[in-house]
């Protein structure tokens, strides 16, 4: 057990936005948060690694109590890629070496600098490392924050609606990289995501959230057509295509 | 080539900058060093076969031009670093030294202590007329005020979380108070007493000796060094407070912390020089051009630039209608202000 979230409360101006979250996640899993907006899904992220300080319950990662570290040792644990982020003129190297921030004491060193040159060439942008981040396309942009976070070395890595902004092509190859470097580097990933379907193809294990609590958690087996329809107020159809779970709505 | 060499070869670009820049204040250091009312160069001061005298130009040197110099260099330092961690701070281009209300709060404590404690008094009919009779008394009340109203803004923020646009909002408010305060206390005021206090607000290097220079330059470096050791901070800070956060800075308290170093370091200058506008705006403007918004460079070289641009201006106000010796704040807001418009269309016409 890698993250166990314990019922967790967090309310903002008096309206409550989580309450009562609780699951545990395993070392490598992918995790998919589901529900509609509004539901609290950015809120459980951003509780998760101490950017808001819940109300009530806590977050352990391998059974240390994340309100009891502080910040810079959260952010060794826990690497996270917002929904939405300005972009400031800064290139793709500076722009990850940031994600050493939390190991740096006043200078980079060479080993940042390395570590920062193998996650680039892993995600293919070794040709972007000069290019300013602003001149990045939607897809290159992502994959920058995805490395960044990566250069934290988090053993947990949090992602709000990673692929949302992206096209058909960059959204599998973005998840499909990051469900990659789950399964190498045994990186826990919890991810929201919109698409059902894409979803089911990335995630291990699910969440569904409704009215700031979780509806339920488990494997494919919770998304069901009543599930669906409960949580997103949608009737499908989710049909078996290849073995595989198909949600389509009708 | 690798990625990595690459890189280091671009962040050495950057070092060549600052050592440019370093080598530019070096060079007009030395002819501001040359210029003045009197006609004494430094050939004066080691040559025999002048006809000046040594002891003159030694005073000339020493205790004129030569602190006039360094306080030049100091001031336009504090400004432009403090406007640099502003404008990061703030995320805000207009953001500058002056936001949190500083140079306000300052003017209205160097008007109580002109107005109200009497600190100043007029000469006869001379050009010089205004003489400021006790200057640690006005200085002592404007830093006083200055920290003061950073006081309060910094607790009018806390209230929201030192959410930037709580800061902003709060310091313009304060300072429009401040003002107001000031136009109140000098409408009750004698003449000569408010031509004191007008003349105190231009913002002159004139003023000061080597031990406000000292003053000036421990504060000014106490602030930077904390900038200098949380430059990584500021950094996370550009991309988002979120991002900043999960990298593991505490926001709040670097915000609470950079304010009150930036407020410390400023209010010293303006107690002792009085109101320089333009040069923590703009110095960390134009340099955010040349070198991009990476604090690790913009720190060190918009201090330079700002000593640079200070003291450019300083040598101007000195020598351009000499003997007269035009108040160095005025000067930086004429050149200021067209210079900062320039930037502004050459900005948008790029994007």
């Amino acid at each position: 057990m890698i993250l166990r979230v314990d019922n967790l409360t967090f309310s903002y101006h008096s309206k409550i936005v989580l309450e009562e979250v609780s699951f545990t996640i395993h070392r490598g899993e992918c995790f998919a948060v589901l529900g509609v907006n509004g539901a609290g899904k950015s809120t459980l992220l951003k509780c998760i690694n101490k950017i808001l300080i819940p109300d009530g319950g806590c977050v352990y990662i391998e059974n240390k109590a994340v309100s009891k570290m502080p910040q810079i040792e959260v952010a060794k644990n826990i690497g996270y890629v917002p929904q939405r982020t300005n972009v400031s003129r800064m290139t793709v190297f500076d722009a990850v070496l940031l994600g050493r921030k939390p190991y740096i004491k006043l200078d980079v060193t060479d080993k940042d600098i390395q570590i920062v040159k193998d996650i680039l060439k892993h995600l293919s942008l070794e040709k972007y490392s000069l290019k300013y981040i602003d001149e990045l396309s939607g897809g290159e942009f992502q994959k920058v924050l995805i490395a960044r976070a990566l250069a934290q070395q988090p053993k947990v890595l949090l992602l709000d609606e990673p692929t949302s902004s992206l096209d058909l092509k960059n959204q599998i190859e973005v998840l499909d990289f990051i469900k990659k470097i789950a399964r190498e580097k045994g990186i826990t990933v919890v991810t929201i995501i919109h698409d059902l379907n894409l979803a089911l193809r990335f995630a291990d294990k699910f969440i569904m959230m409704k009215d700031n609590k979780i509806y339920s958690a488990g494997g494919e087996e919770v998304i069901t057509e009543e599930a669906i329809k409960d949580v997103y107020s949608v009737d499908v159809k989710i049909e078996n295509i290849r073995n595989k779970k198909i949600v389509i709505p009708i | 080539m690798q990625v990595d060499i690459i890189y280091k070869k671009y962040i050495g670009k950057k070092k060549y900058v600052f050592i440019m820049l370093l080598l530019i204040l070096f060079i007009l250091s030395f002819i501001a060093l040359n210029l003045g009312a009197s006609k004494i160069t430094l050939i004066d001061l080691i040559g025999f076969f002048s006809g000046i005298n040594n002891q003159d130009a030694n005073l000339i040197f020493w205790r004129i031009r030569f602190p006039r110099i360094l306080a030049a260099i100091i001031a336009g330092a504090a400004l432009s670093i403090s406007g640099c961690i502003m404008q990061n701070n703030l995320k805000n281009p207009l953001a500058s030294p002056f936001t949190l209300g500083i140079s306000n709060a300052a003017a209205f404590g160097a008007n109580v202590a002109i107005i109200l404690l009497d600190a100043g008094s007029t000469q006869s009919s001379t050009k010089d007329a205004v003489i400021i009779n006790n200057p640690y008394i006005v200085s002592v009340c404007a830093f006083i005020f200055s920290i003061f109203a950073t006081l309060i803004v910094i607790k009018l923020a806390k209230l929201k979380f030192f959410s930037k646009e709580a800061i902003v909002l709060s310091g313009v408010a304060l300072g429009s108070l401040f003002t107001a305060a000031t136009t109140l206390i000098q409408y009750f005021a004698q003449d000569y007493q408010v031509a004191v206090a007008v003349f105190w607000t231009f913002g002159d290097l004139g003023r000061v000796s080597y031990k406000e220079v000292l003053i000036m330059a421990v504060a000014t470096l106490i602030s930077y060094t904390y900038f200098y050791v949380h430059k990584w901070d500021y950094n996370a800070l550009e991309a988002s407070d979120d991002i900043a956060k999960s990298l593991g800075v505490d926001v709040e308290k670097l915000r609470l912390r950079s304010l009150l170093l930036v407020s410390f370091a400023t209010a010293t200058s303006v107690s002792f020089i009085g109101v320089i506008g333009f040069i923590g705006l703009i110095a960390p403007h134009i340099m955010r051009r040349i070198i991009g918004s990476d604090l690790r460079f913009l720190m060190p070289t918009s201090a330079i630039l700002g000593s640079v641009l200070l003291l450019l201006s300083d040598t101007l106000a000195r020598t351009i209608i000499s003997p007269i010796i035009l108040p160095v704040g005025v000067l930086t807001s004429f050149l200021g202000a067209p210079l900062f418009l320039y930037l502004l269309i050459k900005g948008e016409a790029r994007r």
